[in-house]
């Protein structure tokens, strides 16, 4: 791709932004150093300072959240549950479950990376409503308040689900939380409709649909989700406070209402948003492997098409998780055929993957280990879906260790996993620096050692019948207690190192921001648009419109990147 | 995916069940559904197991073979799909999972429908405790499901409060229980022994507390456990199990409850509604249990139900002994 | 789509362009387009609603069909013809605004928000109405304003248990002699379908949790040693026919938001009305006189739902 007026393209090797000579010439600052103090990020509408601002917040809600599984795996290291007593264990896994899920892992890829990237690699100046975006990201703050505001107020027991009547009985502050998150799925609404609005109209001229970069198909078919499926919790979320404050009879068996409606209702909206979670993570993947194998990606089509694939039957298989609810058996036989469904356009994604690496020149760098990472992760996390989709098997497995590994290696394995490879893959091109290749690479193989180490014991918990949110295991027969604890043992020695290899990328990208090399404009040699801008953009990204003359995929034109990091 | 299955069995030295053979992988199969079932958990295991090492074989020999070296050119092959290997990558992964579908649904069939002439009992799950009745033969309230070996058990399952589930790993059966509304499953034990029943549905405190054990005996034994009430009824359990906690403290605070605290009463002097006094004793108790209206406590409202019926002499006899020891 | 089209004026002409836009046609379709996602996700969260009202009617239809007798057809039909009279000065106004008549327009827009508050006071009304005989949502439904006169003035409470939910509690003064019959007579009179009766002196249980939640419901309670105890004191348990406190948590559910929305909607006209009379449209620009027109055709829309759903249930 080249830049309208310009003839030369990014040179890997250069270590400063290139144009033509009379744009250098005249560079405008950098929309990092375009303006100054707090009030101008907070009232940015610049879509790369609020993805900026983004970034920075989910980072942080990750770290409570990663704070709050360490203390419940100490917790777990014993089968009586001598650290925590059972209802501060309860509160504790509920808020990781749901600062993870709302404020951490719904935004992560789409509402920071997204919102930096979108507007880049269509060649726009920006999102087609600034002001929206700034907005999103207030109600997202405010979300997040209210949703912190329930831990000072005592926090709430009920699992990041809210099943009824539990939630509707229980003493604590169910409601700030509920609140929260219903106030956080506007953020997700906006964010949706304000990224489908900007793929459809701003799209650089020669931008067709078939070279759009993938992880703008993701995160377009993510989009869909987000304004199509969040409505559904908004509402259940005020039924749930009705019921609460009211009892008005809907949900709550007490009064008259089907608990399960409610979990009918909750799941609607919460199976596609573990797409939500997992088609950005899927884009990024589709752009790393390319990129750095040097590859045009294999099966374009399939993979875009299958993300939109993703997206439809996602509205279809939300039963899955009531196989055991008391639902009927005919609504058991669909909801598991449904689900087989959705594994197939997933496997497309993973084969075409692996073929894109065929015959390759694949750079080992810190973003590329994480993409191989997930790989493996994803690859693990999406086969031991199917003894959950599979209705006999998953009634033994259901609510058991066995959901809680397959979930993570999902959602960790697959998409925190993406998402830290995408942080790596465009950390040079959002901050202007480059971190250290060395301290990357060893900070990936931690959390490949680490993030195994946790989570792979508790698919042997699990099919050994260890159930989910269990404060203690102390009334395991006694035949098994041993395996048990030994199974939970290594989980929270994993995440022990997990936690250091957190620690160890804080360090080194913070080291990057204030003392990194500066950053060529394409370090890894991407075809896309958002590498033909200087590292860090300007505020308009782009010194003249860009024009489109090629796939996103296409390295015919450059001479092959010899990045400083190429191993 | 670490450890092949046949390999290695779970350590099982000492414990309940002598029988206790479960693999890595597995518990110990004590039911026709594990047996059933487990076999197409195994089928799933070993598929998933070549296409892991499918995925991540080639995925490492890819990036040993195609690794970019130190000052060597970049030699690449734009291969940008293949029609006819996408083709198969997508049907043949779904003829499989057809295949797991029909399969696992047929087993989904089986294991929805009690057999007929199955031993029918009852489930009451409630914060955080089992029950199980007996209505065949009469017993109310067992805090052990007692059954026999070699023959379906039908439970029919209600919930008091919240929602729990129903679970025994050994058998792989689950199933929700909810409040308003019953649900069934059912087993059939193959192997005698006990073993663990959990509540896998997140209720609150006492989630990870609310266990109980199935034991599976001989027809002959279960005959007789039958036979006398279900064994040796435990004053304890039954407190709570037939909610007279819900009225009565068990210390010596009322603790706002309607019905008087318990503790330190027996043997003591009570001043009735009516200004008798009489002394706490066996047969007292026991009337207030059976006809609790006939001499009511002094500033008391008269609102306790009967339990005539719902309680058998040795149920009742037990509670009297655990009255007598609360303190 | 990926070629800017439309017209190509220069940027002085245009202030309300945008600068990350390449032209007026740009930024047009992209409001529109978002402006039509923005109704989709309303679509489903109002179905959402819908599909918990179609679960309720499902589980209990004769709820459905004995409490909507409470609400009134001739409000429901008059609030129906003023939101669709609106419907029309909105469309009115977007016409207008295309052919840039700027008094007609700030004059429909004015008329469309007085037709949104008329609709807000007919509103009012009933529900000031329903506050009055006590159908309320959920535990707030104890229907004490259908008690005639002399039962209204000895009413000291009116309460629900969790634990028995169908049922209400009436405690009267106990110097006043209060019966059966003349509670009967009183729901009878106002359609309140009532399955049993009991006094409930005797028979009141009332656990510490059931008081607890009694108390957050309505306000302080006597200690219910006291209140048991008053052997003569006149208390009954009323339990009324079906889920009435089921419908009416879904009546003012459903017609809060919907309510909510109006008030938006209020707020919108008002606005686009303030921009139209400071100059801001012209045949070229009315992108939001027309999202606005949007809104408030689904906002009339989901009423045109909720009137039938609701006021003509059979």
């Amino acid at each position: 791709m080249t830049t309208a007026g310009s003839t030369t393209s990014a040179s890997g090797a250069a270590p400063a932004p290139v144009g033509p000579p009379s744009a250098a010439a005249a560079a405008p600052p950098s929309y990092l150093a375009a303006q100054r103090g707090i009030l101008s990020w907070l009232f940015t509408l610049d879509h790369k300072r609020i993805g900026v601002m983004y970034l920075v917040s989910v980072l942080t809600f990750f770290f409570i959240g990663g704070l709050l599984a360490v203390v419940l795996r100490l917790e777990l290291m014993t089968a009586k549950g001598d650290l925590l007593s059972a209802d501060v264990y309860n509160k504790l896994f509920t808020l990781h479950g749901a600062i993870m899920i709302f404020v951490f892992i719904i935004p992560s890829i789409p509402a920071s990376l997204g919102n930096i990237l979108l507007p880049l690699m269509i060649g726009a100046k920006d999102v087609a409503f600034p002001r929206l975006n700034l907005l999103s990201y207030w109600i997202y703050l405010v979300g997040s308040i209210f949703l912190l505001y329930s831990i000072l107020a005592g926090a709430m027991d009920t699992g990041w689900t809210f099943y009824t009547p539990y939630s509707t009985q229980t003493g604590t502050a169910v409601i700030s939380a509920t609140l929260g998150v219903f106030i956080l799925g506007f953020s997700s609404i906006l964010t949706g409709l304000n990224f489908i609005v900007t793929i459809h109209k701003l799209r650089a001229p020669g931008l067709t649909w078939m070279r759009l970069p993938l992880f703008l198909w993701a995160t377009y078919a993510t989009a869909i989700i987000q304004v199509l499926a969040t409505p559904v919790l908004a509402i259940t979320l005020l039924l749930l406070v009705a019921e609460r404050v009211l009892g008005i009879g809907i949900f709550d068996p007490a009064m008259g209402g089907d608990p399960v409606l409610y979990q009918h209702f909750f799941w609607f909206y919460s199976h596609p948003a573990v797409y939500i979670m997992i088609l950005p993570a899927f884009g990024i993947i589709s752009e790393i492997i390319s990129v750095h194998s040097r590859k045009p990606i294999f099966g374009y089509r399939a993979i875009a098409f299958s993300s939109l694939a993703i997206a439809l039957l996602s509205f279809l298989v939300w039963g899955h998780h009531m196989f055991v609810s008391g639902q009927s058996e005919l609504a058991g036989m669909l909801f598991s055929f449904l689900t087989f469904t959705v594994a197939v356009p997933t496997a497309i994604k993973v084969f075409s993957w692996v073929a894109t690496l065929y015959k390759g020149s694949i750079q080992l760098t810190t973003a590329m280990l994480y993409a191989l990472v997930f790989l493996f992760t994803f690859t693990i996390g999406g086969l031991t879906g199917l003894f959950l989709g599979s209705l006999t098997t998953d009634i033994h497995l259901h609510d058991t260790y066995f959901v809680v590994a397959h979930f993570h290696y999902v959602m960790m394995g697959g998409t925190v996993v993406a998402f830290l490879g995408g942080l790596h893959h465009w950390w040079p091109k959002f901050t202007g620096r480059m971190f250290s290749e060395r301290w990357g690479r060893l900070g990936a193989a931690l959390v490949f050692i680490g993030f195994n180490g946790t989570f792979f014991p508790q698919f042997i918990l699990g099919a050994q019948g260890m159930p989910r949110r269990y404060h203690s295991y102390n009334l395991v027969a006694p035949d098994q207690l041993p395996l048990f604890e030994l199974l939970h043992r290594l989980s929270s020695l994993g995440s022990h190192v997990l936690t250091i290899a957190f620690l160890i990328m804080a360090g080194y990208l913070l080291h990057s921001l204030f003392l990194g090399q500066r950053a060529p404009a394409n370090p890894w040699g991407g075809a896309t648009l958002e590498w033909q801008t200087a590292s860090p953009p300007p505020t308009q990204n782009f010194v003249d419109d860009p024009v489109c003359s090629h796939g996103p995929y296409d390295f015919s034109d450059d001479p092959p990147a010899t990045s400083a990091a190429a191993g | 995916m670490m450890t092949i299955y046949p390999l290695l069995t779970a350590t099982s030295s000492a414990g309940t069940s002598p029988a206790g053979k479960g693999t890595i992988w597995l518990p110990e199969q004590a039911s026709t559904a594990a047996e059933r079932g487990d076999v197409l958990f195994y089928f799933i295991y070993y598929l998933s197991a070549f296409f892991f090492l499918l995925v991540v074989g080639l995925t490492v020999a890819f990036v040993l073979k195609y690794r970019r070296r130190r000052g060597q050119p970049v030699t690449v092959t734009p291969i940008e799909g293949s029609r006819r290997l996408e083709i198969a990558w997508s049907v043949v992964p779904a003829a499989i999972l057809v295949g797991i579908f029909f399969w696992s649904f047929s087993d989904y069939i089986t294991l929805s429908v009690p057999p007929a002439g199955a031993l029918e009992v009852r489930v009451l799950a409630q914060k955080w405790s089992w029950s199980f009745d007996y209505p065949k033969h009469g017993i109310v309230g067992a805090t052990e499901l007692v059954v026999p070996q070699g023959r379906p058990v039908k439970l029919t399952m209600s919930a008091a409060e919240v929602i729990h589930s129903f679970y025994v790993p050994a058998f792989r059966i689950k199933k929700d229980v909810l409040p308003n509304r019953y649900t069934v499953t059912w087993f059939e034990a193959t192997k005698l022994g006990s073993y663990d029943i959990f509540c896998t549905e997140y209720c609150g405190s006492g989630h990870s507390q609310m266990h109980a054990l199935v034991k599976v005996v001989s027809t002959a034994d279960f005959e007789q456990w039958a036979q006398t009430g279900g064994g040796p009824p435990d004053g304890k359990k039954l407190f709570v199990a037939k909610a007279c906690a819900t009225c009565h403290s068990v210390t010596t605070d009322r603790m706002g409850l309607p019905g008087p605290p318990l503790a330190g009463r027996f043997g003591q002097t009570e001043t009735l509604s009516d200004g008798a006094t009489l002394t706490i004793d066996d047969n007292y108790v026991r009337e207030s249990i059976v006809a609790p209206m006939a001499k009511v406590v002094k500033g008391y409202t008269p609102v306790m139900p009967t339990f005539a019926g719902l309680l058998t002499d040795p149920q009742i006899n037990a509670l009297i002994d655990y009255i007598k020891t609360l303190k | 789509m990926s070629k800017p089209t439309g017209d190509q004026a220069p940027l002085l002409q245009q202030p309300f362009l945008q600068h990350h836009f390449h032209s007026a046609a740009q930024q047009e379709a992209s409001a529109k387009l978002g402006m039509w996602l923005f109704l989709a996700q309303e679509l489903v969260f109002f179905g959402g609603i819908f599909l918990a009202y179609g679960a309720v009617r499902y589980f209990y239809p004769e709820t459905m069909l004995s409490a909507h007798e409470h609400l009134s057809v001739p409000m429901g039909a008059l609030n129906t013809a003023v939101l669709i009279t609106s419907s029309l000065t909105m469309a009115l106004a977007v016409h207008a605004a295309q052919r840039g008549a700027l008094r007609a327009l700030r004059r429909n827009l004015l008329l469309t928000v007085a037709l949104a508050g008329a609709f807000l006071v007919v509103k009012y009304v009933e529900y000031a109405h329903k506050f009055h005989d006590g159908l309320l949502a959920g535990n707030y439904l104890t229907a004490h304003g259908m008690l005639d006169d002399d039962q209204g003035a000895r009413l000291q409470q009116a309460f629900r248990l969790r634990a028995s939910p169908e049922q209400v509690h009436f405690r009267f003064d106990a110097r006043y002699p209060v019966t059966r019959e003349a509670l009967l007579r009183a729901f009878g009179a106002h359609k309140m379908p009532v399955r049993a009766i009991t006094r409930a002196d005797a028979a009141l249980t009332v656990s510490e949790p059931q008081l607890a939640h009694a108390r957050a419901f309505n306000g302080a309670l006597d200690d219910p040693a006291v209140w048991g105890s008053q052997a003569g004191s006149n208390t009954f348990a009323v339990t009324f026919a079906g889920k009435p406190h089921i419908f009416f948590g879904l009546y003012f559910a459903m017609t809060a938001l919907h309510g909510l929305h109006v008030l938006i909607g209020m707020l919108l006209l008002g606005w686009v009305w303030r921009r139209a009379g400071r100059g801001d449209f012209s045949r070229a620009y009315f992108t939001p006189v027309e999202n606005v027109g949007l809104y408030w055709h689904l906002v009339d829309l989901i009423w045109i739902f909720l009137f039938p759903l609701l006021y003509l249930v059979r």
